[in-house]
């Protein structure tokens, strides 16, 4: 699904202007991605929750090239996916 | 402080950012979360642009362990929901570390490592005095600037004296052995600076430190070559008592390899490897005369012992033996079967390591349709365990090794 279907269905549905509900989009990520990017962990109740991570320094092996490699540490956006939703997932999938 | 933001601040400066009603923002993120979840229960995946995207992905059952109790459990196949950031959104959390980059480790060969020591080593002595002085600048902040040159200077001769004491101990060295070139060739040099440095102080100061240093790196390497020379012997007269012919070359042929192993430690297994090979030499010509008489031209029947220490497993084994990882399933071969996991390795376990017929950097066909074989067995094996992934790709490998065979 594409930003513009995913902008159409929402003014439709909030009753609100493709360009409202644009910027309200694009402040909406903005903010989120402002957070994460300033180390604060968030929860968008339903979907999960969002929390930076820093992955420490470590070795790894690319077995393609066969070469071992450093990998630096790195900051990282880790996901828990919420309970409601893995329960939903899990009952879809069995049916 | 919390490093976690609720939910309701978020509406809030979602609100306070463009100026509709909490309400109403309220009712936009519940909104486009709905979206998302539909997405994914109907689609399996979803996406927000410009911040991250959602996907739904099978996990295989696999076995776990209670954490309280320690029982074995099975976990059943699940789905679960992963996410994968925007490359913008990545960029921005990373930007802290951003200017880190990932490091490639090649294989560390004997004449690359050697002459790093001594050019090293006095770039680390030239940086100490800078930095001393700069730390008197900082603690004699408030007194005369005439004086902080004074104490600079001390400060520095205080800084050759540390030195001093550590040389004699090293020094005595290299006067015991005076059949080294390199040697002379440094002390002379270190000869010239010490007149000079009457005349010209600092500058000259922090050379024949160099020097001196360098001079010491020359002879702790002489001696670690020395050790080696003096294990060499012992090998072989090891090798003499049995009186077997056999044993005797292969022994020679295979002490070369060792001689490229570098560490102390490693210098330590080698006569004890040398010892077993001794003792499966002999095993092998008893059981299986013929075939070795067979091998011998392939040197196929070359083999040493390895030791397996912790946390070691093999294919850091075969880059310790051989100098290259990839040569790994030859080892597997040698000492398993389809019934071992490749991945599982007991520790000190003995391993019996298969010689090449030409070097790791320069192997001759036949290794490489050996190694071909191996991994294809190492393949088969990753098969069987239900590695499908690792399975194909060393599959992938054996088909390459094979071309290279040929």
């Amino acid at each position: 699904m594409t930003k513009t279907e995913v902008l159409k269905s929402l003014a439709e549905e909030l009753d609100l202007t493709q360009v409202e509900t644009e910027e309200l989009y694009d402040s909406f990520v903005d903010s989120l991605t402002l957070l994460l990017a300033n180390g604060k962990g968030f929860t968008l109740p339903g979907l999960g929750s969002f929390k930076p991570e820093i992955r420490d320094e470590h070795k790894s092996y690319n077995p393609h090239y066969e070469q071992l490699m450093r990998i630096p540490k790195k900051q990282v956006v880790h996901y828990t996916q919420s309970t409601t939703l893995r329960d939903q997932i899990n009952e879809a999938g069995n049916e | 402080m919390s490093n976690k933001v609720t939910y309701a601040e978020i509406i809030e400066a979602l609100s306070r950012e463009t100026d509709f009603s909490k309400q109403k923002s309220e009712a936009f993120s519940k909104a486009l979360i709905g979206l998302v979840k539909k997405a994914l229960e109907d689609t399996g995946k979803a996406s927000i642009t410009n911040f991250g995207s959602f996907k739904v992905k099978r996990v295989a059952e696999r076995q776990g362990q209670n954490p309280q109790t320690g029982e074995p459990i099975t976990i059943p196949a699940h789905n679960r929901v992963s996410f994968t950031p925007y490359k913008a959104l990545k960029g921005k959390v990373n930007a802290k570390y951003a200017h880190l980059e990932t490091e490639l480790l090649g294989e560390k060969t004997e004449q690359k490592f050697e002459p790093e020591i001594p050019s090293i080593e006095p770039e680390k002595k030239e940086e100490q005095p800078e930095e001393k002085a700069a730390n008197t600048i900082f603690q004699f902040d408030e007194e005369a600037p005439e004086e902080k040159e004074d104490e600079i200077e001390e400060d520095e001769v205080k800084n050759e004296n540390p030195f001093a004491f550590d040389e004699p101990e090293e020094e005595p060295e290299p006067k015991e052995e005076p059949e080294s070139e390199e040697e002379i060739g440094f002390t002379e040099e270190l000869e010239e600076p010490v007149v000079e440095e009457e005349s010209n102080g600092k500058i000259i100061l922090i050379m024949t430190i160099a020097a001196i240093f360098a001079v010491a790196m020359v002879s702790f390497w002489w001696f670690f070559l020395r050790s080696e020379v003096k294990n060499m012997p012992v090998q072989q007269a090891a090798v003499e008592q049995p009186k077997i012919t056999a044993p005797v070359t292969e022994n020679e042929s295979s002490s070369p390899e060792n001689e490229e192993l570098e560490s102390e430690q490693e210098a330590q297994v080698i006569p004890k490897s040398a010892l077993n090979t001794e003792m499966s030499a002999g095993d092998q010509e008893t059981v299986e005369p013929v075939q070795q008489a067979e091998a011998k031209p392939m040197a196929l029947s070359e083999m040493n012992i390895y030791e397996v220490s912790q946390n070691e497993w093999f294919w850091v084994i075969a880059e310790k033996v051989y100098g290259l990882s990839r040569f790994w399933p030859l080892i597997y071969q040698e000492n398993f079967s389809l019934e071992t996991h490749p991945d599982s390795l007991a520790n000190s376990a003995k391993l019996r390591v298969p010689a090449l017929e030409g070097t790791a950097q320069n192997p001759t066909k036949n290794d490489y349709q050996r190694l071909a074989e191996a991994t294809a067995l190492v393949s088969e094996a990753y098969q069987k365990f239900g590695r499908t992934d690792k399975a194909e790709e060393y599959a992938r490998f054996a088909k390459k090794y094979e071309r290279l065979g040929k």
